[in-house]
């Protein structure tokens, strides 16, 4: 192994909340998941009957106006209390006192649409010449996953609101990492969170036509790098994860589920969509040179696998280029076959499977090998294989020509989850 | 009137009505500004009748719950009294 951390901080993961197509909690994304099981279902909340894509991975049963008190109702979209009932759960698997982390802590979301349904509301009610309610603006911030959690607990340390598309929340996880490594908080809240798109925003997605039509869930809806892919669909989820430097969480005698040691972020739009290698190539590399990992330590990768042509071909080059020999070796996962693609929420909820990937010891929805073959069927068979990882990346390639890959590493000493 | 708009702010507050004693303040109930705003808009609608503007004018006038229903009543009323009222036939 490389030179792991080379002097940083070490930075490690205590605690995990999720809410996926699975349902509300980590358990059941990891049952979910690791089963072979998909989220991915006919739409339920938004009529496509005249559209292309009939499919996605909406999270059901889910309402969370529980959460909070009638009277701040009008303040939190679906968003921000799907982001509330995630962290909630993180901060209780940490073992911390929500009541108690407000100065010391801080919060880092991502997510690439936000408040849509409040924004969608807004938009109809006035254009049918109606009042919107006083408290209508405030519900439509782009911030207002990172504002809930930052008033849910009163945290005190700089919190920030990310956006940039379908790497937002890796974005935040990278910025949280920075910012616990360096002492700037003791403990950072980080992840995203995406609503299923209004109908609205549905259809500007399925305008774009790189949604997948397929409607038999036996052949796969969303099937990564297998050669007859036809696009993504798209999944709702929230995912945080807590931060905390490894000293911090051991002197406490916190679980400790992994550790996170590195993030790398690169940029590199030659047009707002196109996906490119070298914007691939470089958030790996940039992700292994901050954990002081090199190629030959990582057993791991968490595709990005958007099943759209370019992406999943230029993915795989990107892969075989950096790793070369060895790619055949590493275990490759396409959760978004499972899971769909969460959008802003994307980069959080695959940092959670490919923690859960390392403590397990299997790769989830994993790529046939050898996956060079031009024939390989892909990840939609739902298949789990174990592996032999000490360190994994998660990559996230966004519009916009936002590249971010993560880099985790197993504690070996880790106990068992409860 | 009264007790209709003690009903909305109990459900906005989640609070028996009984709670909602003339002599507290707003401050005792915990109404912010946005609260305000809000509880307002909602005995707006209820009422069909723009009293917001008026309110904010005589806000300085609200010393407590009691204050705040009486003027309430009061808005309603005088808003009540300047809209023609539509005649059919």
């Amino acid at each position: 192994m490389g030179d792991p951390g080379k002097g940083k901080a070490r930075v490690v993961v205590t605690g995990m909340g999720v809410l996926s197509g699975f349902g509300a909690g980590r358990d059941v994304f990891e049952t979910g998941l690791f089963s072979g099981n998909s989220a991915i279902r006919r739409i339920e909340g938004v009529d496509t009957s005249a559209l292309n894509c009939h499919f996605g991975a909406e999270l059901a049963h889910f309402d969370g106006r529980d959460l909070i008190r009638k009277s701040e109702r009008h303040f939190y979209d679906r968003v921000s209390l799907m982001a509330m009932a995630a962290a909630d759960e993180a901060l209780e698997q940490a073992r911390l006192d929500a009541a108690a982390i407000g100065p010391v802590t801080g919060v880092m979301m991502g997510s690439a649409f936000g408040p849509g349904e409040a924004i969608q509301e807004a938009v109809l009610r006035n254009s049918q010449g109606e009042r919107l309610r006083p408290t209508s603006i405030v519900k439509m911030m782009l911030s207002s996953p990172t504002a809930a959690l930052c008033a849910r607990y009163r945290l005190e340390r700089g919190s920030t609101a990310h956006v940039t598309a379908c790497a937002a929340s890796g974005h935040a996880i990278a910025q949280a990492l920075g910012a616990v490594r360096t002492g700037e908080m003791e403990i950072c809240l980080a992840g995203g969170a995406e609503a299923f798109p209004t109908s609205g925003l549905f259809a500007a997605w399925d305008a774009l036509a790189i949604m997948s039509p397929d409607t038999d869930p036996c052949s796969g809806i969303m099937r990564p790098f297998s050669k007859d892919r036809r696009g993504f669909v798209i999944g709702e989820a929230a995912a945080v994860l807590v931060l905390e430097r490894e000293d911090r969480a051991r002197a406490r005698g916190a679980e400790i589920l992994a550790e996170i040691c590195g993030a790398g972020s690169v940029s590199d739009a030659p047009s707002p969509t196109k996906p490119t290698l070298k914007g691939m190539v470089g958030a790996m590399r940039a992700a292994m040179d901050d954990a002081g990992l090199v190629p030959a330590d990582i057993g791991h990768i968490n595709a990005h696998g958007t099943a759209t042509e370019l992406n999943d071909a230029l993915e795989r080059e990107a892969i075989d280029e950096l790793f070369g020999g060895r790619a055949g070796e590493i275990r490759i996962s396409a959760c978004k076959a499972a899971i769909g693609h969460c959008m802003g929420a994307g980069s959080a909820i695959e940092a959670a499977a490919t923690i859960l990937a390392l403590r397990r010891q299997e790769a989830p929805w994993a790529i046939d090998l050898p996956w060079n073959e031009p024939n390989h069927d892909g990840a939609y068979a739902g298949r789990t294989v174990p592996m032999e990882a000490e360190a994994a990346l998660s990559n996230s390639f966004a519009f916009g020509g936002h590249y971010t890959t993560l880099a985790f590493r197993r504690i070996a000493d880790a106990r068992p989850l409860p | 009137m009264k007790s209709e708009i003690i009903a909305i702010i109990a459900d906005f507050l989640e609070v028996p009505p009984e709670e909602l004693t003339d002599y507290k303040t707003l401050e005792d109930l915990d109404i912010d500004s946005l609260d305000f705003a809000e509880i307002m808009f909602e005995i707006e609608e209820k009422f069909d009748a723009s009293i917001t503007s008026d309110m904010q004018r005589h806000k300085n006038e609200i010393h407590n719950l009691g204050d705040f229903l009486r003027l309430t009543e009061e808005l309603i009323l005088k808003h009540r009294q300047s809209v023609p009222v539509e005649t059919h036939g």
